[in-house]
Formats: structure tokens, sequence, C-alpha cells
């Protein structure tokens, strides 16, 4: 580990209202779910923070995956884990569970929290397409109260996010699917691979696609979902998909392969037949 | 007749050799017991860390390590000794040492010298020959009316292929420990693949006598051919195991040891075949390049296995800023296969033909016709080759499966070993030899070997191992060690036993001769119940025990093995993702000595390949000269999730039985590569070229054969 440890000062939430409390004191306090992200920082020795927070004590309040008023609300602190093994995630969002068991190996899926993926907002991300496709919302809370944010308005740049250094993600809301969903990612491996490309979106009347890793946020493409509704054919989809998005070279992948694999995923998904 | 003969007893009448056993020493690895290098911690020891040259090629025109010397617990920090040039030849060459009261110190530390570098014109390219001085042209060499094959060729073939640079990527990374013991001795711990004599280097280095220095690596954590060397890690420690009088252990980190402990040379090559109709091939043209970095990558004897068949081969040697290569699990093996399979299986497609009735029919080109022609259906039928193969022509849909072949060969003649057996009068046994267990099963072998000629349950054979006070073996490379050791530890329990039935036979009324020793006793040939348990006979031994010395024997072992392997894959054409479905591995070895640990070495060795074929490649930095991916997130390699089925089947019939034993640890890491190329191509309709077969080089193949 290439952050010295020793200096680095962890205090753990007693309670919800013992941790917004302590956030609205001291807002450089950095809170930490299953510490996935953070630990690899630590790892690389880019880890900045010496406050942590930990949130794990509260995973009984937090870490709850239900129905309400026909929303289904996945806990911030709820792991891959809890998703897989959740029926009400496989009935009402299954491409939630897909993302999840494709993220990471077992131990990260026991351990990394659908807070801490969105939080960290990392374009390469495998759960916000899937919140993005859906029209979900994200639950934050204060000290102050709770207000709750658009998935679309969630994530501001790359890597920032609407959160306040005050508040705490406590759920994501996501309304019923109307339509078929479906999620792909494309990583190198079976596992412990971080996405070259992953797409997520609702087959039905009224078309979403989302995607990561191409843009500095997760994305959805609205001109590809209009030129998806008017009935057009896939040529035209493919086409509106390359004008669509402007990926990079990066040590994950190259442009090219990004806009060539983000058509053809849309297109299968879409027109495929498999 | 002797007692106890020396050769090895058939597979009907032995006990335990060739039979499944389960490895001796997995409880201790399993349970975290077994001590690694790494593992080893000494009272007051200090830490080494190293600072790495950062350009592809720079000249050192000052160090600085004042600024190192001032953190805090930093005891040692000092220039290393750099070549006439006082050039750093590649990213990652060793500038300076530090040494320090812990790990994070050192590394602090090593990361506080300050060097002032002169950069100079690097190269890291060698996918193309097209580099300029960089490159020297190898001789053309001939064998065979090559011209005159092409000109009466039915087919003429045309392809290029190529793998680039891969790295050995052990779980345990290189390095040492080294204390000064006083009164100029000297005690060591280094993750090696030689431990008979390492330690002579340490006393060379040191201007110690050799007896001065004990060298002891109980557990090794794979070198497959990395860990021959007396590296400048281990000298930097003994420099400053001396300086200090403490204790130092240097350990490389992941990306020092992905950018300079080891790589395996890349290799290119433009290949022509000529072939008849019903798929004779009748010559080859290879125009060969590769990298080896800054040195020579060793040329490319091919056609490999094919040998016969008239061919014409010229190598070009790439010179490149990256760290050595060095010899690699069958150096120069698995890219011949890969440039050679994958040309026959091109000419096969062009002919229309099924590559595996294309290999049956030109068997006759190779060393061992009939092996292969057995191996060829052996593994066919495990693979389902008759019922799934179809031609590249016939795939359609997203997803597509493909099958493809390779095939292979190795020497694996056993090297000079020494083994000595100890039967002491309370009935225990003990078996040394100064080997080394590179994690492949040695220990088992040595026990089994040994359990074998007393007669007795291979528990009850202690194995040392791992010290260089041990009687001398080999160095663990060119899959020497299992005949070495089979053989020296079996003449050496024959020597003991024979010993001992000698001080036997009296009471039993007999001659030595007429007596044996088996199932736990010592007896009468002619009249089992004439016999003493093994316990009762030890105790006529006294207080001296009995030594038996043995080493290695001709007569125990043998050379040239064979293997074919078969791959299924399946490749989506949208996203490029190849994946392995099932992979099938025969292979010969002789004299099995363990069924199940040379299973294992089989096993181990495809996933080697497979993650060779997907995953591995050392991404170098054309303009910096930099190592992109020296960190095992970007330097991928196989998880479980990746190998698909394995199938793995011995030949172990009577006739390969008695051959004696041969090496195994290399041949079967040749064909992976080969094989899933094969696949892909046969998936995907077209030729991907050059591996790894990653989404990128997969979906631009396809790109390039559409355009087509
Ligand atoms: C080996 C490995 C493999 C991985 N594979 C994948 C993968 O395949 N796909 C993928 O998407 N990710 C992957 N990750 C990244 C990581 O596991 C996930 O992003 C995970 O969901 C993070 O959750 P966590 O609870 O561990 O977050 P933490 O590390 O605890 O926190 C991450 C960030 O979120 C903030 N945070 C956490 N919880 C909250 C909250 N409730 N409110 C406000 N802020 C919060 C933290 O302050 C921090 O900035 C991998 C990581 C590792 C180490």
């Amino acid at each position: 580990m290439r952050t010295a440890t020793a200096p680095l000062h962890l205090h753990r939430a007693r309670s919800l209202d013992d941790a917004l409390a302590r956030l609205a004191d001291a807002p450089d306090l950095r809170p930490i779910a299953g510490c996935t992200d953070v630990f690899v920082e630590a790892n690389f020795g880019t880890l900045a923070d010496r406050r942590f927070l930990d949130l794990w004590p509260l995973r009984d309040a937090l870490g709850r995956i239900e129905l309400r008023d026909d929303r289904l609300v996945i806990g911030a602190l709820a792991t891959y884990t809890d998703v897989l093994l959740s029926p009400l995630v496989r009935e009402r969002l299954p491409i939630l569970a897909e993302a999840a068991a494709a993220i990471g190996g077992v131990q990260i899926q026991n351990r990394g929290t659908i807070g801490g993926n969105v939080a960290n907002a990392s374009p390469a991300g495998d759960t916000p397409p899937v919140f993005l496709a859906v029209d979900a919302e994200v639950v934050l809370r204060s000290a102050g109260g709770e207000r709750r944010v658009a998935y679309g308005a969630f994530h501001t740049g790359y890597r920032a996010t609407a959160r306040r250094p005050d508040e705490l993600i406590v759920a994501i809301e996501a309304p019923p699917v109307d339509g078929r969903p479906f999620f792909r990612k494309v990583g190198t491996r079976a596992a412990q691979a971080i996405s070259k490309v992953v797409v997520a979106g609702v087959r039905g009347a009224r078309p979403a696609v989302a995607v990561g890793s191409i843009a500095p946020t997760v994305v959805r493409l609205p001109e590809t979902e209009r030129t998806l509704s008017r009935g057009a054919g896939r040529d035209e989809v493919r086409e509106a998909v390359g004008r669509e998005i402007a990926p990079i070279d990066d040590v994950r992948s190259t442009a090219r392969y990004r806009r060539t694999v983000t058509a053809n995923l849309v297109d299968d998904a879409f027109f495929g037949d498999r | 007749m002797r007692d106890v003969e020396k050769s090895w007893p058939s597979l009907a009448d032995a006990r335990h050799l060739g039979k499944r056993i389960d490895r001796i020493d997995g409880p201790v690895k399993v349970t975290g017991r077994a001590k690694y290098t790494f593992d080893v911690n000494r009272p007051n020891m200090l830490w080494a860390k190293f600072t790495l040259c950062p350009h592809g090629k720079a000249k050192v025109l000052s160090v600085d390590v004042s600024e190192a010397t001032r953190v805090p617990g930093v005891v040692v920090a000092k220039e290393l000794p750099l070549p006439g040039d006082a050039t750093c030849h590649w990213h990652g060459f060793e500038v300076a040492v530090v040494a320090a009261e812990t790990e994070e110190a050192a590394r602090e530390g090593a990361r506080r010298v300050k060097v002032e570098y002169e950069v100079l014109p690097h190269n890291v390219v060698d996918d193309t020959t097209d580099v300029g001085d960089w490159v020297d042209e190898g001789r053309s060499r001939e064998q065979g009316e090559v011209d005159e094959a092409f000109a009466s060729a039915d087919v003429t073939v045309e392809g290029e292929y190529g793998c680039p640079i891969i790295t050995h990527c052990c779980l345990e990374s290189h390095g040492s420990v080294v204390e000064a013991k006083g009164d100029a001795k000297l005690e060591v711990w280094p993750s090696t693949q030689r431990i008979s004599s390492i330690g002579n280097d340490f006393a060379n280095e040191l201007g110690l006598d050799p007896k001065d220095v004990h060298a002891d690596c109980q557990h090794l954590g794979g070198g497959f051919g990395s860990k021959f060397g007396f590296d400048v890690w281990d000298k930097a420690c003994a420099a400053i195991a001396e300086e200090t009088g403490r204790p130092v252990k240097a350990m490389l980190e992941r990306d020092h040891e992905i950018m300079v402990a080891g790589s395996r040379p890349s290799a290119y090559a433009k290949v022509k075949v000529a072939a008849r109709k019903d798929g004779t091939l009748t010559g080859f043209d290879f125009e060969s390049w590769g990298s080896g970095g800054p040195s020579r990558s060793g040329a490319l004897r091919m056609p490999y296995v094919f040998t016969e068949v008239p061919h014409r081969r010229v190598h070009s040697n790439v010179r490149t800023n990256t760290g050595p290569n060095r010899a690699w699990r069958a150096p120069g093996h698995p890219q011949m296969a890969w440039l050679t399979m994958a040309a026959v299986e091109d000419a096969a497609a062009a002919l229309g033909l099924d590559p595996l009735e294309l290999f049956r029919r030109n068997l006759a080109a190779t060393d061992r016709p009939d092996v292969y022609a057995e191996e060829l259906d052996v593994a066919a039928g495990l693979i389902g080759w008759k019922e799934k193969w179809e031609p590249r022509s016939a795939k359609k849909g997203v997803v597509r499966r493909g099958l493809g072949l390779s095939i292979h060969t190795w020497g694996g003649r056993g090297h000079d070993s020494n083994a000595r057996t100890t039967i002491h009068s309370d009935g225990r046994v003990d078996v040394e030899c100064g080997t080394q267990d590179l994690g492949v099963g040695t220990r088992t072998v040595l026990a089994i070997c040994v359990a074998e000629t007393l007669g007795l349950p291979v528990e009850a054979v202690r194995v040392h191992i791992g010290d260089n006070r041990l009687p001398p073996s080999g160095a663990s490379g060119g899959s020497t060690t299992v005949g070495g050791i089979s053989s020296s530890s079996r003449t050496s329990a024959v020597d003991a036993v024979n010993q001992l039935i000698a001080r036997v036979a009296p009471d039993l009324e007999a001659s030595a001769e007429e007596c044996a020793a088996a199932g736990g006793r010592i007896f009468v040939r002619s009249d089992p119940a004439r016999g003493v348990a093994w316990a009762e006979a030890c105790a006529l031994i006294g207080q001296d025990p009995i030594v038996g010395n043995g080493r290695t024997d001709p007569e125990l072992m043998n050379s040239g093995v064979g293997g074919v392997q078969m791959s299924e894959v399946e490749v989506d054409v949208e996203t490029g993702v190849a994946t392995m479905v099932k992979h099938v591995a025969v292979q010969d070895c002789g004299t099995i000595v363990d069924l199940e640990t040379a299973e294992s070495q089989v096993y181990g060795a495809c996933i080697m390949g497979i993650t060779s074929a997907l995953f591995e490649e050392r991404v170098m930095d054309p303009v910096t000269g930099r190592c992109l991916n020296p960190d095992m997130e970007f330097y991928r390699l196989a998880g479980i999730g990746d190998v698909g089925e394995l199938v793995v089947h011995m030949m172990q019939t009577d006739a390969h039985h008695g051959r004696g034993v041969i090496g195994l640890g290399e041949p079967p890491v040749i064909s992976p590569l080969a094989a899933i190329g094969n696949a892909v191509a046969n998936a995907c309709g077209v030729r991907v070229p050059r591996a790894p077969f990653t989404p990128r080089n997969v979906l631009s193949a396809l790109a390039k054969g559409a355009a087509r």
C-alpha cells in the first residue's frame, strides 16, 4: 500500500443521524461504504483524504432493497451480492442483477455497494447506465433534510456529481420499467475487468439507451432514441449512434473500438435475434 | 539377479509410480505455512527498493541520493554500478538502491533519489522490420528443393502472423533475503531455479568461500525460466548485508518485475506454404523477425514439427529498449508452433480441407508419426472434432464457434542430479536432493520414487530439498528436473534398500538376491510369508543409519515427447470477444511418476497458454519508450472464468511407460496459442493474424476480412 495508513483517522457511524451530523460539521470527512474504490486510491498512493466516515454499520438501515409506491428502492449500502440475491430486483429490474453479476469478482460483489458505485461516478461504472436508462432518482440526505435528483442530472462531469459534501446518498429509486430492458458489458475477461463499453437500455414505446465508458460521464443517446422511436432502420440507427458519441483512446480501449462496438450493441439490442 | 532392481517396475507391478497421488506439500501450501522467499523475515531486517530509469534509453549524468538518506528510516542509499556507457537501456533499468527499516521508507527513499538523465533515441517497436538500424538481418537457410516446390505447387498460401513480447508474471516476484553471519559467512534465501549453484554467485560477489554461503529456498512461487540469474537485486542485497551487517530483503514490485525480470521474445513471420490438392505440404518459406529486448531474440527453427518438408527460413532480430528476454517455458516453441500451425491451418482452409485431415496426411514429415497419429485420434475424440468441425465459410450469426488444433514436441532429458536416501534404525526414511520445487510437485516425485523402491507408503518418506548443503542437483530448466531427480532418488533408494536387505537376509535364512521389499516388509520372494515388517528390519540397523547414494541414470530416463491440443472457442463478432469453450490436451512423457501432478502440469500449462492467447501483451509507448501496463489490471491474466472446460489426457500405456522418465513442464504450454488462434480463425471465418486475440484485434481482422 503506497499510502501510509498510520495518519488516517476513521469514525464509525453510529446512526444515520450521527453520520449526517458529523458530515455537517466536517465537510472534509470522506464517507466510505465497502471501501473497494477508496482502497484502490490508497494502494496507488493517490488518496488525499485523511479523515473517513465508515458507513458500513448503517447497513441495517440503508442496505435494504424494497418496493415503495411501486418504485424499487435500493438502499445505498446494498451490496452487489444483496442485489443478486434479491427476488425484487430479479422481478423489477433484472438488468441491475446482470450488471451486479458482471462486477469485479465475488469478493468485490460482497463488499462493493450500489451507493459507492454511483457516488464514485466513474465513467466506466457498471450500474450508472442501468439507472440512467430507467430514469431512476438519487435520494440524498443531509442534516438539513432530504432531496431527490433525477439520475440524468446527478453526474455533472468527470467524476463530479450533484452531491454536496454534507450529503449522503441514501438510496436509488427506480420507477417501473415500461418495456424490455437490456444490459451488455464488454470487458476483457470474465471477472475483474473494467468495462471497455457498457450499454443499458429499454426496448419499448419509449426506447432508452445509456452508455458508459465512452464519455466523461455515463450518457443517454437522445438522438439515437428518437431515431429508434420513429421506427428507423438499423443503418440509420447505427449512424445516429456514430454521430452522437465521441469516445477517446485510452488504456482500456480505442475510440474506434468503442464507437464500433457501441453501434453493434445497440443494433443487436434493438434488431438482433439474440 | 539383483535384490531390488534399478529399473522402473512395470505399470502392472507399480504401487505408486504412475498412480494419482496428491501433492505431499498441498496441506502446507493451502494453509499458508509454506515459506516462500517473500515470507522470510529476519530480526532487524532492512528492506531494499530500487530507483528505476523512467526512459526507454538514457545516459545517467548524475545521481544524488542526499534527499533519500534524509527520509526517516533510510539506512543506505546508493548508486548502482552502471554499464560502461553509463546508459540505461530500458524503462525500469535499476539506477540506485535504498535500504530502510520498513518497506514504505525504502520505497519513499527510492522515490527521492534524484537522477539527471540525457535522454537518448530508443526503439520499442518490434512488430515490423521497418525500424531503421534497429534490425539485424539474419542469414537465410534452406533445406530441400524449395523453389521447385513452390513452382510445382497446386496451391500456395501466404499469411502473416505474430505474437508480442509477454512477461513471466510469476505469482511470487523475484528477489532474495541475504544475511551476513559474521566470520565471512552468509545465509541467503533467494527465489531461484538453481539452489545448488546460486550460493557460488553470492560467494564470488563478496569474495567468500562458496562453502560459507548457505542458500535455502523451500518454496518458489514460479519461475518459468526467469529465475536462473544472479541479478541486480541479489547483488545489491549482498552488498548492503555485508556493509550494514543486517539482513536485507529485496522483492521486486510488480511493475519492476513486469518491466525487467522476464520477457518472452516476440515473433512475427511472413509465411508461404506450398501444397498439393490432397493436402500434402511440399514447401515452406519463412521470413521471420522478433525481439528479445536489446540482445538477440533467438532464431526460430521453422517449420515446427513438420521439419521434413522442404523449407527456407530467414530470421531478423529487432533490437528494442525493453527489459531483456529470459527463457520462458519452452523457449521459442510456442512462437514456432503458432507461426507454423497457423500457416498450415490457412493452407487447409484454402484447399477446402479439414485441418485435422491435413495434419494426419503430413505426419510422415514429423519425428514421431505414430505417436502423433494416436494422439490426434484421442484428442479428436475428446473434443468431438468429427461432429463439430465445420469449414470457416459455414459460420453464421453473432456468436460463432470454431475449432483449432496444434501439435508440438520437446526433449526433456533429465539433468545431472545427486540424491541420498537414509534409512534410520527406527524405520524413518529421509531423501535429500539439492533440487528446488518451482511449484510443480518436486517433493511428491521424490517421495514416490523412494517409497516405490522401498516398498513403503508415500507418507513414510521425508523429503528434503531447496538447500545447497544437500547433494547437488541441476537447475530446473528445459523440463530436466523430473528425469534427473527421479533417477537419482531411485538409484539412491535402491542402494539403501539393498544394504538393508543384506542385513536382514541372514535372519530370513536366504540370500539377499532372494529377498524383496514391498508392502512395508522385507521377505523371501519365493515364500512371502517368510519375512519381517519394515520396523523390525530397520531395528537391525544399529546406531549408524544406512545411507544410499544415487545419481542421474540414463537408463531410467529418456527424451523426446509429443503432444496434441485442440481448442473450441466462441467469438462474438459484434464485440470481438473470444471466449474459451473447451481445450483438450493430449500429452506423452514416457514413465509418468505421478499421474495427478503430471495432469496438474498440463492444466497449468493450458491456462498459461490460454492467457497468452487471449490477454497477454506488454505494451510499450513508442514516444517515451515506457512500458504502459506494468500492473495486473492492464497486464491481464486469465481468471478461472476465462479458461473454459479443460480436458487433459496423459498417454499412459505400457509402451509409453516403458520409455523411462521424460520432462513435462514445458511441452504442454507450446500448443495452446496455436490451437486457439486456429480455432478463432475457424470461428471468425478470417484469420486474426496477431495474438493476443483481444476484442480489438478480432474486430479489426473481421473488418479487414469484410472489406476484402
Ligand atoms: C478489483 C476491483 C474490481 C472492480 N470491478 C468493478 C466493475 O467491474 N465494475 C464497476 O463498476 N466497478 C468495479 N470496481 C469499483 C468498485 O468496486 C465499485 O465502484 C463499488 O460499487 C464501490 O462501492 P464501495 O461501497 O466499495 O465504495 P467506496 O470505495 O466505499 O466509496 C466509493 C466512493 O463513493 C463515496 N461513497 C460511498 N458510499 C457513499 C454514500 N452512501 N454516500 C455518498 N458517498 C458515498 C466514497 O466517499 C467514495 O468516494 C472494482 C473495484 C475493484 C477493487
